[in-house]
């Protein structure tokens, strides 16, 4: 399982932004998880704790916003979740785009 | 000690891969170099299907190889017999190349008199996936030993791919997959894919997976 490495990552990022912003210590780690990104967020909060280790993030909680996928059709405008995971349009029937339901992202660091 | 602060971050995850995936792009690029990543479940045929097409191929298109899947330590091997130039990338039980071993893999080979590079991914349709490693074209299998909705089960490594090939269709009339089935929905999951059904043991659809391979090492 890459969510390993997605954590490892995760706690790089976190230890960057800390060193930037001259902080001692990481409490809280907000990531983005799209539904279609392929990791699966509890093997992600498990794997967290286990390599947030160094001084400055140990001890700090990961929160994980899951965000739904969505779809949208370029020719009718039709947007619409990919439930069955299809992505052609209900609508029309052409091949559809997705909107959001892929991130993969840090989107802020709570430290001190 | 200070009051806590929130800090914007915004930044991707795999930020770091992506960035070294950018290079090796532009390496590829300067080479003119074509390269083609191959996913798939454990066993879907990877090797079998390259094996044989460089065989029957290698007399007009110029082919190296890079091995990632350690399922077993003989697809190098049977890669070499070949005669193409191979490298394995020892991915230490990881479960996907990333951008920077396959960085670390290109020392080895001689990109400068190489058409085409086939990196064949660990057998795994989950986390390969997720990482770029710089090539033109992501290529998924399938092989009708599995069950015919993978597609939609594993919709990122199908969404991903520009082709995806269904293999070991000689063993079709002893099974009940329905491989119209399994191509509608990767249709669905991936409506621009090109898909291609063969055996690389019968030879069935080989010629036109061939003429696929042509046509991208002649740039159209
Ligand atoms: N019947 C049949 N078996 C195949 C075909 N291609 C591969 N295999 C068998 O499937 C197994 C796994 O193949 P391999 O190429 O090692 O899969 P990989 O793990 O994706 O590289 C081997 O026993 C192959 O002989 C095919 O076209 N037809
Ligand atoms: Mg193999
Ligand atoms: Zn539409």
């Amino acid at each position: 399982m890459h969510e390993m490495s997605i954590a490892m990552s995760i706690v790089e990022i976190a230890e960057e932004t800390a060193r930037e912003a001259n902080a001692d210590k990481v409490f809280k780690v907000n990531v983005d998880i799209g539904e279609l990104s392929g990791v699966m967020s509890d093997s992600v909060l498990f794997c967290y704790e286990a390599c947030a280790t160094s001084e400055i993030v140990a001890g700090s909680e990961l929160v994980v916003n899951s965000i739904e996928a969505v779809a949208s059709c370029p020719s009718c405008e039709n947007s619409f979740s990919p439930k069955d995971r299809y992505f052609l349009c209900p609508g029309c029937g052409g091949p559809a785009g997705l909107l959001q339901g892929e991130e993969l992202s840090v989107r802020s660091v709570e430290l001190s | 000690m200070n009051d806590p602060r929130v800090i914007t971050v915004k930044k991707d995850i795999l930020a770091k891969n992506d960035a070294l995936a950018a290079n090796n792009q532009l390496i590829f690029k300067e080479s003119g170099v074509i390269v083609v990543n191959l996913l798939s479940s454990p066993g879907a045929g990877k090797t079998t299907l390259l094996v044989k097409t460089l065989t029957d191929l290698k007399s007009e298109i110029k082919f190296a190889v890079i091995e990632g899947d350690q399922r077993t330590d003989n697809d190098a091997r049977r890669i070499m017999e070949t005669g193409v130039p191979v490298t394995q990338i020892n991915t230490q039980s990881a479960c996907h190349l990333d951008a920077g071993m396959t960085f670390q893999a290109l020392d080895t080979l001689d990109l400068g008199s190489v058409d085409m590079l086939f990196i064949e991914n660990v057998g795994n349709l989950v986390c390969p996936a997720s990482y770029d490693l710089g090539e033109q074209m992501k290529i998924t299998l399938l092989s009708v030993t599995e069950g015919e909705d993978k597609p939609v089960k594993y919709p990122k490594a199908f969404r991903v791919a520009d082709a995806m090939v269904l293999t070991k269709t000689d063993l079709l009339p002893y099974l009940d997959f329905d491989p119209d089935q399994a191509m509608e929905y990767a249709r669905k999951v991936n409506p621009a894919q090109k898909r291609f059904r063969l055996s690389a043991k019968s030879g069935a659809g080989l010629e036109e997976w061939y003429q696929f391979l042509r046509d991208l090492t002649n740039g159209s």
